[in-house]
């Protein structure tokens, strides 16, 4: 059970989006998908989600052909940017008519949710500002019940208040009946904890796709006088250096070396700072 | 398969406006019957109905990809499906339409008779096959002129959703291209060409063509069935490279 991409290319143009991706989602988990703007976050989701086509490559889900298949793609919900409801549609509609394509579809459920976020149901779709946009779907995504939900940029426009209360929603739902959920987001530090596994993409290719505890457990950062930090990080994978008034921070992978580190200040380094000095190389 | 719901959601989105059509059909039929009862004017002729039909099916065909296409996307229903589920939509609105057409035009033409010669009510088939207004003619003739009317109808919303789907995959460059260049070449360089250069030839192939297409014939009788296969052929043709553009299209 498990969604497989295999050497996916993707080109708009002359410009490579996808250059040869492989990489597994498993059943059960929540992803974080990770990478800066224009890395090919969006397409990889719209490829798996069989909205756009990839020149190479195939991907399956739970061992079945995504690509023009209603049985795989039926398995998963996508959530984009963009909204792709009928703009006069009301929002009680979008949710009627989601029953009817998704019979797992829980309208008790999304309407809850609504009364939760302050949306109204009788709202059109056009009606309705960033926020409530991004809530609408956010609605409609959690009460979907697929075995596989891809966010793309799931908190756009939110307040912190209603991030928040996504989050919360997001857990509980995981909590009670485990599902895969692949979150596209540049808001690291607030889904560093609730995601478990990290795929980090760069220049249309995989540089990272291990658990989030590993990852992070594998990388530390060391600080102190220029010419310290440089002795000690000889011979080390170092990912990336930050100087400021004749100290050194460097972000290196690996166990740290407690007994070549004299004088230097060895910490843990967090999703976001890692994320940024491997995308930064 | 969610080819059930994509007919049901396709089906739904057509009917407010097919009843908006109709309303607006038997108010402009009331119109006429006031108008002529009460200036007890002669000679008034309604015979536009079918080619209303017709306009209104073609704009509805242009108006069907876009919208549907995202939301069934986004409910991650396949391309082949979309189609399917378009041609029995088409297939659906195209018959109820034209068993309704047939329905209004019987009950205004018995209004009409009932109202004396001051009106006459005239089908686009009795028009163009020979069947003179007002005259009921047999039941073979109403069932291939109700055929006639369905299959005209599939045709234009068949070429209807063909422009759109062009359209929506086209790029820029590409949309102007074909909506300036193929209006301009049919309206004003093939007249010109026609009449200087062909010397005529392309108007008398093009009048050719229409008349083998509808089965018109200054020799013979006039043949409905020429005209019903040639729809239908019509059809599919625009059927066929409405799916050919459609299986590659991506949400954008």
């Amino acid at each position: 059970m498990s969604i497989e991409v295999k050497s996916i290319t993707k080109y708009y143009g002359k410009t490579c989006a996808l250059n040869d991706v492989s990489v597994t989602f498993d059943d059960n988990k929540i992803y974080g998908l990770l990478g800066r703007n224009g890395a090919g976050k969006t397409s990889l989701l719209s490829i798996i989600s069989n909205r756009i086509f990839a020149e190479n490559g195939t991907v399956a889900i739970d061992g079945m052909p995504a690509q023009e298949n209603d049985a795989a793609i039926g398995r998963l919900y996508a959530m984009g940017e963009k909204t792709y409801y009928p703009e006069s549609m009301r929002i009680k509609d979008v949710f009627k008519w989601t029953k009817l394509f998704y019979p797992q579809f829980d309208e008790t459920y999304a309407k809850s949710l609504a009364d939760q976020f302050g949306l109204k149901l009788n709202k059109k779709v056009k009606s309705l500002s960033t926020g409530f946009l991004t809530i609408f779907k956010l609605i409609v995504a959690l009460s979907v019940n697929t075995p596989y939900l891809l966010l793309d940029e799931p908190v756009l426009g939110l307040d912190a208040n209603n991030r928040d209360l996504f989050y919360r929603l997001l857990l509980e739902k995981y909590s009670n009946n485990p599902f895969t959920v692949i979150i596209s987001t540049h808001l690291i530090e607030e889904v560093a904890n609730l995601i478990e596994d990290v795929v980090i993409i760069k220049e249309g290719r995989i540089i990272c796709s291990q658990a989030r505890e590993k990852l992070l457990s594998d990388s530390y950062s060391v600080s102190g006088k220029i010419v310290d930090v440089d002795v000690y990080t000889a011979g080390k994978e170092l990912l990336g250096c930050e100087v400021m008034a004749g100290f050194k921070t460097a972000y290196i992978m690996g166990q740290a070396d407690y007994d070549n580190a004299d004088g230097l200040e060895i910490a843990k380094v967090d999703l976001q700072k890692l994320f940024i000095q491997l995308t930064n190389i | 398969m969610n080819l059930k719901p994509s007919f049901q959601y396709q089906l739904t989105d057509h009917l407010k406006s097919i009843l908006f059509y109709y309303i607006i059909i038997i108010c402009v039929f009331s119109v006429i019957i006031c108008t002529t009862f009460v200036t007890v004017s002669s000679n008034v002729s309604f015979n536009g109905l079918e080619v209303a039909t017709l306009v209104f099916l073609f704009v509805s065909g242009l108006c069907a990809f876009r919208e549907n296409f995202l939301m069934l996307e986004q409910n991650s229903v396949s391309r082949k499906v979309i189609f399917y589920s378009r041609i029995l939509t088409a297939v659906t609105i195209c018959l109820i339409m034209a068993i309704i057409d047939k329905i209004l035009l019987t009950i205004f033409a018995a209004v009409a008779m009932s109202s004396g010669d001051s009106i006459v009510v005239v089908s686009l088939f009795d028009l163009i096959y020979g069947a003179n207004g007002g005259v009921v003619s047999s039941v073979g003739m109403q069932l291939i002129g109700f055929l006639f009317n369905f299959c005209f109808y599939i045709t234009v919303f068949a070429f209807g959703y063909f422009i759109t789907v062009l359209f929506y995959r086209l790029n820029k460059p590409g949309k102007v291209a074909v909506g300036v260049g193929v209006p301009v070449f049919l309206c004003i360089v093939l007249p010109i060409l026609n009449s200087t250069l062909a010397d005529g030839k392309i108007g008398r192939a093009y009048v050719k063509f229409v008349e083998f297409s509808m089965g018109l014939s200054a020799a013979g009788p006039a043949n409905p069935a020429h005209a019903i296969t040639s729809w239908l052929v019509y059809a599919a043709v625009f059927g066929l490279f409405s799916w050919l553009l459609l299986r590659r299209a991506v949400v954008k």
